[in-house]
């Protein structure tokens, strides 16, 4: 049998239970945290949304398309920048482990603000104009991009290995952050690579 | 004399049209220099604008209001905003300072609200935290105080149940 002291214990367990029950509205608002794991997403798909089935063969001034995505799981309203970037195969790609932007110039940009758990999609139409091509390089003098044209004047160079002229169009995200009161890249991006044909 | 005065005159037409040519070259790109610098300040003002009706927003949203309208208008500044960078890389610098000014605007009115919503949501806040604070104070005496009576009572009946135990216990050692 349970003796009084056993008895004592079970009430002051059981007054502490229901105490802290009753508090438990004022201490969830107190206490308060983020749940989960903080992230956006950004990814490309073709244009019919669904599958990954990219542009790949490109000539001079014929019109191409994909769909840019982006998914705020960051707890609270997000501000996005998206840059697109090209680049051919010796310039540097962007660092995720470091959080280093590639340092080439932005071409075109997207600003977005979404809530948390919102996701923002838009197409986005481009083609190559200009294309001059020599034996061993391949020279784009402009890209327009949603109707916008933007001088480029880049060269790509001849990949044995893969048989062509190819140049990456590539996207970066970036994050507003208010303690810096300015954007920094968030760590992704994504691209796709595009065979220059005559 | 009159030789003289068409040499002069030669020669301050051949001045004339040098000093011309030099300036009719150099005043275009100095104005567009002009314009240029006018668009890319008008873009800087309304990047400003809109990234702090942006921290307002979060601000509100962080005192527990409802932002969803706040954000869909501060979005659409945000995509303007973006067109008149891509604009201002194109060299449309005159289309860009237009659609920036347009932005400060629409920016600011969202900020404005955004501060109004957020006061009122933080003061709403406060003020349930503290009914809250009060529930629970009056809610945890009322239940600890009924808690006390109810071992009391338990006590009361365990030691009379004890007390009756005992002097059986007690008859039994007698005999």
């Amino acid at each position: 049998m349970l003796k009084l002291r056993d008895f004592e214990s079970l009430f002051l367990l059981v007054s502490l239970a229901g105490s802290l029950l009753i508090a438990s509205p004022i201490l969830s608002s107190i206490f308060a945290s983020g749940t989960g794991e903080k992230f956006s997403e950004l990814y490309v798909l073709g244009t019919n949304g669904m599958d990954p089935v990219y542009p790949f063969n490109v000539k001079a001034n014929d019109t191409h398309g994909i769909i840019l995505g982006i998914g705020n799981h960051m707890g609270s309203s997000s501000y996005y920048a998206l840059y697109v970037k090209i680049r051919n195969q010796r310039e540097s790609l962007p660092n995720s482990t470091a959080n280093m932007p590639s340092n080439l110039p932005a071409l075109y940009e997207y600003r977005v603000l979404l809530r948390d758990g919102e996701v923002w999609q838009a197409p986005l139409d481009f083609s190559f104009g200009d294309l001059y091509f020599s034996s061993n390089s391949c020279t784009l003098r402009s890209l327009t991009i949603d109707g916008l044209t933007f001088h480029v004047d880049k060269v790509g160079f001849w990949d044995s290995e893969s048989k062509g002229f190819f140049f990456q169009l590539f996207f970066e995200l970036w994050i507003y952050t208010p303690e810096s009161k300015g954007f920094r890249f968030h760590g992704r991006y994504v691209g796709i690579w595009l065979k220059m044909t005559a | 004399m009159v030789s003289e005065l068409s040499f002069r005159g030669r020669r301050d037409l051949i001045a004339f049209s040098v000093l011309s040519v030099i300036l009719g070259s150099g005043i275009p790109e100095i104005v567009s220099a002009e314009v240029r610098d006018e668009a890319y300040m008008s873009i800087q003002v309304a990047d400003e604008a809109v990234s702090s009706a942006f921290e307002a927003v979060l601000i509100a949203e962080d005192a527990g209001a409802n932002v969803s309208t706040l954000i869909l208008r501060l979005n659409k500044s945000a995509s303007l905003l973006a067109e008149a960078k891509n604009l201002f890389r194109t060299d449309d610098y005159v289309e860009a300072a237009a659609l920036a000014d347009h932005i400060v605007e629409l920016a600011h009115n969202v900020e404005d609200e955004a501060s109004t919503l957020g006061g009122l949501a933080s003061s709403e806040r406060e003020s349930f935290l503290k009914l809250s604070l009060i529930s629970s104070i009056i809610g945890i005496s009322a239940f600890l105080f009924f808690m006390l009576i109810l071992w009391r009572r338990f006590k009361r009946a365990y030691i009379q149940k004890s007390l009756k135990l005992r002097p059986e216990v007690a008859s039994h050692a007698q005999t």
